[in-house]
């Protein structure tokens, strides 16, 4: 990983690709890696979809080794939702196959003049561009069908679906699995409308002939990864939970701590939780010949997803996760697994994020569109959108754009991206990364859900204020520093609770590299990539004002704890304190 | 008195019912605790386990009340 592939697709006579070595980037990866490189060349006021926006994609610091869970790609950009910078992330085999290939990170710049339909071809002798017309404005199964025709299936694929090509806000960029099917998404803030304005369809990346990424020092390395996959199987999160229940074994937990949202907010109980929860969904997928577990690439021990099978016994979508059953399901009063799957299977042949389509269509039944618990009607608003009719250009547009134009006032956005399965009113400590991350409302910014609700990396009252600026402000820093590692964010459960699992992943990044980093310097880290994205958004424009929720957070009652979002703006403004 | 309790995930079949996430009645002394309930399902009362009694987070030694709704998790996360 030293070099970074750099695309114009915008220079004179076509496309031009130009390998520069890493140079000062050297040590970055991942999400450190992304937004260093937005921040420093990209205009902040620019316009998104504009040639000035640089779609950025790197794998961690580790990906490419045989370290476990070292898998996650990270997707950066001037984001079309927010305004501000973005760090999207996503799981897939596209991660570990870059970084085999020897790249730190794919620079797609410019724009192209001609409207043409590019894909991107990586191999070990290098990379192309080439103009494919033939797969424009097909859903990312089609366009990973076709394209493995073409390249066999040995190649793992980064497509968009339509909705990257509209431009829409809400688009995602698809990385297939291990079974090569488009299902991994970068899914928040809009980076496939940035992928869409570039003119890049697909990227290919084949990794034949290419070996696994040498450690420094091997032995030490191994001794550390070893010590790493002990301590995720250790933990009865990463080594069972995750595994058997998926990431839905949370619908039933916020369900019982009165902060899951449903019906866009309005209660913290949804009545038909039982039958969309993870224990339902798992038993379902098991009896329909699916999977109720199953990794999302290669390495990962945890394995938190699935295979979700029709009525038939056929393959329709993989594990819908928490976020989406929850975001098409209880938000949307719907308790019906079957539609959840199939919005979500819609969702990914589009190429949209589940979260904020699934916010979406809520704003959407609020303002009369749709009644709650219709689930035949949302599966046909999200139609809609891949249709692009004009409808579906705004619902695919995000909440914001959709509460705007149909004058709703409860729309749950921060900087314009829409919160995700956690009211901040029973979960405060959410409340408090929702508002400030650099992202917009993200839960994986600074998880503080964990220590609110889970009884992981501490307690903090969930229904009180007290303690969650710093609880957020350091899971953010943390978090920023995952997000560099190429580690999926799920090894922080173990990391949180077992000092020497998080001993072993900085041993890890020491062997592999050749260094003597300290908790201290991951610390710092953190707090570098966070002070690039804050500085970025400043120069885009903004303020501590943009830090906020909506006002309805704070004025109305979440049932059944009547309770408000309590945390005061001061307290807010003292998240990035450092 | 008497109180509904629900056990979740790979609890759910300790449950009279064996069901997870379907409520049933306990019956306890008039100052029963958490812990209490938890011996009449033969769950033994130590961490981690998540507890929330009528929605907030509760320890095992916990007064519970008449009516009161306790809901427990073997230690789960996802995200
Ligand atoms: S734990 Fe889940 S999200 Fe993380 S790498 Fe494994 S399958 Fe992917």
């Amino acid at each position: 990983m030293d070099k970074i592939l750099r695309i114009d697709m915008g220079a004179e006579g076509g496309p031009s690709l130009t390998v520069f070595p890493v140079g000062e980037f050297a040590g970055l990866g991942g999400r450190a890696l992304t937004s260093a490189i937005v921040s420093k060349e990209v205009a902040p006021l620019c316009h998104a979809l504009g040639a000035e926006n640089k779609l950025v994609i790197a794998p961690g610091l580790l990906s490419g080794s045989v370290a476990a869970n070292s898998g996650r790609l990270s997707i950066g950009c001037k984001s079309p939702l927010t305004g501000g910078i973005k760090e999207s992330n996503a799981g897939g085999m596209a991660s570990q196959t870059l970084a085999k290939l020897g790249y730190a990170a794919i620079v797609i710049e410019g724009k192209p003049k001609d409207g043409a339909t590019y894909k991107i071809v990586i191999n070990k002798d290098g990379a192309t561009v080439k103009a494919d017309n033939s797969l424009k404005m097909l859903g990312n199964y089609a366009t990973v069908e076709k394209l493995a025709k073409e390249y066999g299936d040995k190649p793992c694929f980064i497509t968009i679906g339509p909705a990257g090509e509209m431009k829409l806000s809400a688009a995602s960029i698809a990385c297939t699995d291990m079974e090569g099917r488009p299902t991994r998404h970068a899914g928040r803030g809009g980076v496939g409308a940035v992928m869409g304005s570039k003119g890049v369809k697909a990227i290919v990346l084949d990794d034949t002939g290419a070996s696994m990424r040498a450690p420094k020092d091997p032995e030490k390395f191994k001794e550390a990864n070893k010590m790493w996959v002990a301590g995720l199987k250790k933990h009865p999160v990463t080594g069972e939970g995750l595994a058997a229940y998926g990431t839905n074994v949370l619908t039933n937990v916020l369900n019982e701590a009165g902060g899951y949202p449903t019906n866009n907010f309005s209660i913290g109980r949804f009545e038909g939780h039982t039958k969309i929860s993870g224990e339902t969904q798992a038993a379902l997928e098991t009896e329909r010949g699916g999977l109720a577990t199953h990794g999302c690439h290669k390495g990962c021990i945890i394995r938190c997803s699935g295979v979700y099978h029709d009525k038939n016994g056929q393959y329709l979508t993989k594990q819908p996760e928490y976020e989406t059953v929850w975001a098409h399901g209880g938000n949307c009063g719907i308790d019906d697994l079957d539609a959840i799957a199939m919005l979500d299977r819609l969702d990914d042949d589009y190429g949209l994020d589940t979260i904020e389509m699934g916010a979406t269509i809520g704003v959407a039944m609020e303002a009369g569109l749709a009644k709650f618990g219709d689930a035949e009607a949302a599966i046909n608003l999200v139609k809609q959108v891949g249709q692009g009719t004009d409808l579906g250009r705004i619902l695919g547009s995000g909440a914001a754009v959709t509460g705007k134009v149909f004058g709703v006032e409860r729309v749950p956005v921060v900087k314009g991206q829409a919160l995700p399965a956690y009211d901040p009113r029973a979960v405060q400590g959410i409340g408090v990364t929702y508002a400030t991350s650099t992202m917009g409302a993200d839960h994986t910014a600074g998880y503080a859900v964990g220590s609110n609700i889970l009884g992981i990396g501490g307690k903090v009252d969930a229904l009180s204020p007290d303690g969650q600026v710093d609880l957020s402000r350091n899971l953010q820093i943390a978090t920023a520093a995952v997000d560099s590692t190429g580690m999926c964010l799920f090894i922080a459960f173990a990391v949180l609770d077992q000092p020497e699992t998080f001993q072993a992943l900085i041993d890890m990044i020491n062997a592999f590299y050749g260094l003597n980093l300290t908790g201290d310097d991951v610390a710092a880290l953190g707090m570098s990539v966070l002070r690039n994205e804050r500085d970025f958004n400043t120069r885009a424009g903004f303020t501590s004002a943009h830090d906020r929720l909506p006002a309805f957070f704070t004025n109305e009652f979440l049932p059944p704890h009547n309770i408000k979002f309590k945390v005061t703006d001061t307290e807010l403004d003292s998240v990035f304190n450092f | 008195m008497k109180i509904e309790m629900i056990l979740y995930a790979s609890l759910g079949k300790m449950a009279p019912h064996k069901n997870a996430g379907s409520p049933f009645q306990v019956e306890l002394e008039a100052d029963g605790t958490v812990r209490n309930a938890l011996e009449k399902v033969e769950i033994p009362a130590r961490h981690p386990l998540i507890i929330f009694v009528n929605g907030r987070h509760s320890g095992f030694d916990d007064r519970l009340n008449d009516g009161d709704r306790l809901a427990i998790f073997p230690p789960v996360a996802g995200g």
